[in-house]
């Protein structure tokens, strides 16, 4: 029951529009997820982390390699998606964004309410998204992304351009959603504190074309994450590698 | 809409009748009837029942072909804006079918399928489903691949897809389309009863005009405006706010 998620990339290619050389986005990448294991993606940006996200999340098949799903998929569904931007549906209700990713009917209303609260949205089910916060937004977005019950859990910097203490909430939440669903999570960054306060094991990319370069465990317990001086160590002696890896950028 | 700007609608149009008053009073010829008299004449015909039956048939066909030309120029506009191939390849008929005058499609089509209701509502539909496909391809241009890349990567149905995702965003095209339809099919549906329809606004125009009874012409096309207006008010505009409600 411990099979991991395997993602082996051989190759992506992006043609130029214009009829030039093809770019190569990702050189050969391989990345084993165990089940209920927080992956943070640490990278320069542009290098092909969204991109490899997409791959993974079947939106884009025209690369070289294979993804292979573990064959016991704990009866959920397989994919839940954080974007960028919230991309949620600004002609539904809160609400409804979410109960329109859920197929069972009858489990609809009682699990969105329990992740409304779960998001510190009780309040705010009847409203349109254009009336939220970007950090609202987010967390609907969250909450919508837990709704699946996924297997993997996907995460494209989903706390950009937010202020420092609302970011740091949200982390917070998303650990304690996270901790009861336990899925399997690939987050993408490029802010290695934020990969040291979320990640259970931190995979470093390369500037285009992506490929792993360094591999580290956060070996903090859960437990003592609140602890911003262990925190903090851990930062400092990843930062080094960080630095070596990607140079004053 | 505020007090002051309904006071200036109202005072406008009171200001109309009052030229078109004074203009028949100067004139004083029976070709140009005080709005009087032709009110009279609408009067009277309404009491006959011939305005309602009238007004009755021209505004089924105006519904019935611009429910068809909406879903079937809605679907090819769909199409054509999500298809390449599909665009190269019809984009020259729609080209064609803009530019033949509406008057030569009626008639083709009363030579070739005859002098029935079905062709006369085809006839209209087939003029209007252009405009329809131009605004709606327009639409489905402009769909943004956030929304399905979201609905995909958590495998929405495509019924749901359709639904919540794609029509939502074509809404506002569908409401253009609509707008622009309504009017220029209801101007097509008189010709197309003029030219061979036994009933009708249209039917009535023809009969008033061979007459010169400037009158009956007057009461039967500012009673379908009058329709017209009521369609616009109490129908697209209250459903285009509707749609609407989720734009802060």
């Amino acid at each position: 029951m411990m099979e991991p998620l395997r993602i082996l990339i051989d190759a992506k290619y992006f043609s130029d529009p214009e009829g030039g050389p093809q770019r190569r986005i990702l050189a050969p990448i391989e990345l084993q997820l165990n089940p209920g294991e927080f992956v943070v993606l640490v990278g320069p940006s542009g290098c092909g982390k969204s991109t490899l996200l997409h791959i993974v999340a079947g939106l884009d098949r025209a690369f070289r390699g294979k993804i292979l799903w573990p064959t016991a998929r704990r009866g959920s569904s397989r994919l839940g998606y954080v974007f960028q931007n919230p991309r949620l549906l600004p002609w539904l209700r809160v609400r409804d964004n979410i109960e329109l990713i859920l197929e069972k009917p009858s489990t609809k209303q009682s699990r969105v309410d329990a992740l409304l609260h779960a998001t510190g949205l009780d309040e705010f089910g009847h409203f349109y998204p254009d009336q939220l916060s970007l950090g609202m937004q987010r967390r609907v977005a969250l909450a919508r992304a837990f709704a699946v019950e996924p297997y993997l859990l996907l995460m494209d910097e989903p706390f950009v351009s937010l202020d420092q203490p609302t970011a740091n909430q949200l982390r917070e939440l998303l650990i304690r959603v996270w901790s009861t669903h336990r899925s399997t999570v690939l987050f993408v960054t490029h802010d290695l504190l934020e990969a040291v306060t979320l990640a259970d094991r931190i995979v470093f990319l390369s500037a285009s074309p992506a490929r792993v370069i360094g591999d580290a465990e956060v070996d903090i317990p859960r437990s003592q994450r609140g602890r911003t001086e262990l925190i903090e160590a851990c930062y400092s002696r990843l930062k080094r590698r960080f630095d070596q890896f990607y140079g004053d950028e | 809409m505020g007090a002051a700007p309904l006071l200036l609608r109202i005072a406008s149009i009171i200001l109309l009748l009052g030229f078109w008053q004074l203009g028949s009073s100067l004139w004083n010829n029976s070709l140009l009837p005080s709005p009087i008299e032709v009110l009279a004449v609408a009067r009277a015909e309404w009491a006959a029942g011939a305005l309602s039956q009238h007004l009755g048939a021209t505004l089924r066909r105006v519904i019935v072909s611009f429910t068809v030309a909406m879903l079937i120029g809605g679907a090819i506009g769909l199409l054509m804006g999500r298809s390449k191939t599909a665009d190269q390849l019809l984009d020259p008929w729609l080209i064609f079918f803009l530019n033949i005058p509406a008057l030569v499609i009626i008639i083709l089509f009363y030579v070739w399928f005859g002098l029935g209701e079905i062709t006369a509502v085809l006839a209209i539909a087939v003029n209007k489903i252009p405009n329809v496909i131009v605004t709606l391809r327009e639409g489905a241009r402009t769909l943004n691949r956030d929304y399905t890349e979201m609905a995909r990567s958590f495998d929405l149905s495509s019924r749901k897809m359709l639904l919540h995702i794609i029509l939502p965003q074509l809404l506002p095209f569908f409401m253009v389309a609509a707008r622009s339809g309504i009017s220029l099919i209801w101007k097509i549906v008189l010709v197309v009863e003029l030219l061979g329809r036994g009933d009708g606004v249209g039917f009535q125009l023809h009969l008033y005009f061979q007459l010169f009874d400037v009158s009956g012409i007057l009461a039967y096309s500012i009673s379908f405006i009058l329709v017209m207006l009521a369609i616009e008010y109490a129908v697209l505009q209250p459903l285009e706010q509707r749609t609407n409600r989720w734009r802060q």
